[in-house]
């Protein structure tokens, strides 16, 4: 589903959020939301086989954005981080259906669960990997596939960082979001930048 | 950490992942179940955004399943009705509480088609605890349109079916929602023709009205009632003596109501009793005229053998005897002379002894005993020998039609033959005194007169005439008044019989496809007794009969349609022909050298007009005013020679 309204342009994902002059975060917390935003793109291209990839930037304007969801928590000293995918079935299941080269028709909803789960653990992997670099070490959850409607329960306290994005290709797209506290892992200022790398696995 | 306390924290984080993909199957299993309800379920804001929305909800938007995000709930209403429905929501968003049973509420939603489709909606909040951070609803929502149509054939079943259909609940008492024809069958003052006028009142007052009921019915009717609660095996044991017919007078009139019963029963017990009720006035009216007509006719065969058994010369007698104490008993209560009547009545049994009429004998002794009573009511008199009478003047027509040569005088009537005698002792007298031509003038005088000798009068022809319409119109189901006028006029025997053919034909005709029934006269604004009248006058050398009645009358165009596929005329020609004409063509030679090839209506009066023609009748003129009946005029020569 492509939102039409409350679309920015679409912006490449070398305009980092830490870069940015009006920064409303910290340094720590651009950085991790950056990080999470560079391995939700690149994971989509190699998992989705999905070359081109864009980034939307964009408020949502309901807390609920897609009719499912799914869900991770990336969870160590110093914090913890949600991290979602919110998609249609419609649209992941023409993803799957070109990466795998099948019919949509046998694609079913067990593959979307499954693919979409992958695809978010392989995300928040990278970020786990990349926290490690600087001795920030956290476990990952299983991920859990639920309805988007699950997000009217949420309850949102007190100086939560929430930022949403959106990744957009050629015949659908997903939105991503995630959560954490202001002052979670203050040591993810120090994560380097790091060259694109050409080993990364596809995973299905 | 040590390997030990690192094994045991690995399979802790497996239990606990086992644990949360049960629970997120378990919870897509309930998702799915909710997706597939027959009804709509939405979720949404204030604003009318959707959040959620099961697959039947999304049909409903018209979307795609899983895509209603952002769609607009309102739409599904007509612009005219969303403010009534943003009422409802602000009173949920303001009064969450009052709404946490949800409200239900009837509204018509809109198809993208432009359709109109009843709903039955039930609104709530969805989470009033925590209302005030997102107001969020729900809404189910129920097609009631399969709901209705079955509601609407149901109720043309109940409004158009010629059947009462009531339930009788646990106390006794008549449930809402009976078949309309309830209120015809059971008129009740103040309630039928309400709605649900007759719901909660007790069965038996509807049911069984105490006037119309005997001690035996009102014992049954109770235990209609008894029934409920008891086991169904005693119902069906009991049932055969719960009232089945019962009588309901209404309008003057009344019905016969059959009654059946059906038990409605729980667990072996009857909870309620289902009624049937069928209109049988007609059927049980013709099974009464039918005993009628039997016990009538076996009357009439006793009566017929009685008078046939009878001594040939000795019946005639007692026929006469039986005339003559007839007139001077109807004298006496004239008069009003009990005494007289008392006296004279003896005579009627010896009379009716001497011509072994039982059955009258055995009436007039039993009645006979009734006069003897010290103090004697005229009307108790009068209607016991209202049956007394009847039964003679039976004997008296059954004679009468029995009798072989009915209408010829056995022997010469005495003041005819006195007046023979004076007229040979003129001439005689004056061919003594040379007056020839006076002589001549009396004998053709009294050629003349003898030529009447064989001649009977023609109202003789009335008893048998009585008795076949009686007999036929018992057999219609029809009443009819006859009456004769015959103006004195006598015919020869021959001619008579002809023209008793004729008559008899006519009335049947008259009564099979002329008169109607007494309901279907009535609705056409007649009397409910038809009518048909035979006239016979003497017009100069003329007799001139005219028969007419007041029945249904006879549709040119229908005859127009018979000539025409019979092909006696073309449908040209018969365009071209007035009514009356039409008419006429039924008595005109050549269509009755056809009739015999036709059936029914036009077949009978082809034979009549074959009979008229056989008896000399000029002048045959037929006319009809469809709806009010038809009118048939002839005329014959009084000396035509046969």
């Amino acid at each position: 589903m492509r939102l039409q309204s409350g679309v920015r342009p679409r912006c490449p994902i070398e305009l980092k959020i830490s870069d940015s002059p009006q920064l409303k975060y910290s340094a720590a917390a651009a950085r991790i939301i950056d990080l999470v935003r560079e391995a939700s793109i690149d994971r989509l291209k190699t998992h989705g086989q999905r070359p081109q990839v864009d980034l939307e930037i964009v408020e949502p304007k309901l807390s609920v954005q897609s009719h499912w969801m799914v869900l991770i928590l990336l969870a160590g000293d110093g914090g913890k981080l949600t991290l979602k995918a919110h998609y249609s079935a419609k649209d992941i299941r023409a993803l799957i259906s070109r990466a795998l080269d099948r019919d949509e028709a046998s694609v079913h909803d067990g593959l979307i669960s499954d693919f979409m789960k992958e695809y978010l653990n392989l995300t928040a992997g990278a970020v786990k990997a990349r926290l490690s670099e600087v001795g920030i070490y956290t476990g990952l959850s299983i991920p859990i596939v639920t309805r988007g409607f699950d997000e009217v329960w949420r309850r949102s306290g007190e100086a939560m960082i929430e930022n949403y994005w959106r990744l957009v290709w050629a015949t659908g797209s997903l939105g991503l979001s995630i959560a954490f506290r202001e002052g979670t892992w203050p040591d993810a200022v120090n994560i380097p930048n790091e060259a694109k790398r050409d080993d990364d696995l596809e995973f299905l | 950490m040590t390997l030990i306390p690192r094994l045991a924290a690995i399979q802790n984080l497996q239990a606990s992942h086992d644990m949360i993909s049960a629970l997120e199957d378990s919870k897509a299993s309930i998702e799915r179940l909710v997706d597939e309800m027959p009804h709509a379920i939405f979720v949404f804001d204030f604003e009318g955004r959707i959040y959620k929305a099961n697959w039947e909800a999304c049909r409903l938007i018209a979307a795609e399943n899983e895509s209603y995000i952002d769609r607009r709930l309102f739409d599904i209403f007509d612009r005219e009705l969303i403010p009534v429905f943003q009422q409802k929501l602000a009173s949920a968003r303001d009064n969450p509480l009052l709404f946490e049973t949800a409200h239900e509420f009837e509204l018509a939603a809109q198809t993208r088609s432009g359709q109109s489709l009843p709903y039955l909606w039930a609104l709530r909040p969805l989470a009033p605890r925590d209302f005030r951070r997102l107001s969020l609803f729900v809404l189910y929502g129920r097609n009631l349109t399969d709901v209705r149509s079955f509601d609407l054939e149901l109720s043309r079943i109940y409004s158009n079916i010629s059947l009462g259909i009531l339930t009788i609940d646990s106390d006794g008492l008549i449930e809402p929602h009976y078949s309309r024809y309830c209120e015809y069958l059971l008129q009740m003052p103040m309630v039928s023709g309400m709605n649900n006028g007759f719901a909660r009142l007790p069965y038996h007052k509807l049911l069984f009205r105490s006037e119309c009921l005997s001690p035996e019915d009102g014992e049954a009717a109770r235990l209609v009632g008894r029934a409920l609660g008891e086991s169904e095996h005693w119902f069906e044991a009991t049932k055969g003596q719960f009232p089945q017919l019962v009588q309901r007078r209404i309008d003057g009139g009344s019905l016969w109501i059959k009654i059946d019963y059906y038990p409605i029963a729980r667990n072996g017990v009857v909870e309620k009793i289902l009624v049937i009720l069928e209109n049988r006035t007609e059927i049980v009216a013709e099974r009464q005229e039918r005993s009628r007509w039997i016990r009538r006719n076996e009357a009439a065969v006793r009566r017929i053998l009685e008078v046939q058994n009878a001594d040939g010369m000795n019946i005639d007698t007692v026929v006469a005897d039986l005339k003559e104490l007839m007139a001077g008993l109807d004298g006496d209560l004239e008069k009003d002379d009990i005494e007289a009547f008392r006296k004279r009545l003896p005579n009627l049994r010896v009379a009716a002894s001497h011509g072994e009429l039982r059955t009258l004998e055995e009436m007039v002794e039993v009645f006979a005993i009734s006069l003897d009573r010290p103090t004697l009511d005229r009307d108790m008199v009068m209607r016991g020998y209202a049956s007394i009478r009847s039964e003679a003047m039976e004997i008296v027509r059954i004679h009468a039609t029995l009798n072989l040569e009915p209408y010829a005088p056995s022997r010469m009537d005495t003041a005819l033959s006195h007046s023979f005698a004076t007229a040979l002792d003129q001439a005689l007298t004056s061919m003594k005194n040379g007056q020839l031509p006076k002589a001549k003038k009396i004998l053709g005088d009294l050629k003349k007169s003898l030529r009447f000798v064989n001649h009977a009068n023609v109202a003789s022809l009335e008893p048998y005439l009585t008795d076949l319409v009686q007999v036929r119109s018992m057999q219609e189901g029809k009443t009819v008044r006859l009456h004769f006028e015959w103006d004195g006029i006598a015919l020869p025997l021959p001619k008579l019989r002809r023209l008793r053919e004729i008559l008899a034909v006519l009335l049947e005709q008259s009564l099979s496809n002329g008169i109607e029934k007494p309901a279907r006269r009535q609705m056409a604004g007649k009397a409910a007794i038809g009518r048909i009248h035979v006239q016979a006058k003497k017009k100069g050398a003329f007799l001139h009969f005219h028969l007419s009645d007041d029945g249904r009358g006879v549709s040119a165009g229908l005859l127009r349609e018979i000539f025409a596929m019979r092909r006696l005329a073309s449908p040209e020609q018969l365009q071209a022909m007035s009514d009356e004409a039409v008419l006429q063509l039924i008595f005109q030679s050549d269509f009755l050298k056809n009739s015999f090839s036709m059936s029914g209506f036009s077949a009978n009066l082809g034979k009549v007009s074959i009979s008229l023609k056989r008896m000399g009748a000029q002048d045959v003129k037929m006319s009809s005013s469809l709806g009010r009946g038809v009118s048939l005029e002839f005329r014959i020569e009084q000396d035509a020679k046969d």
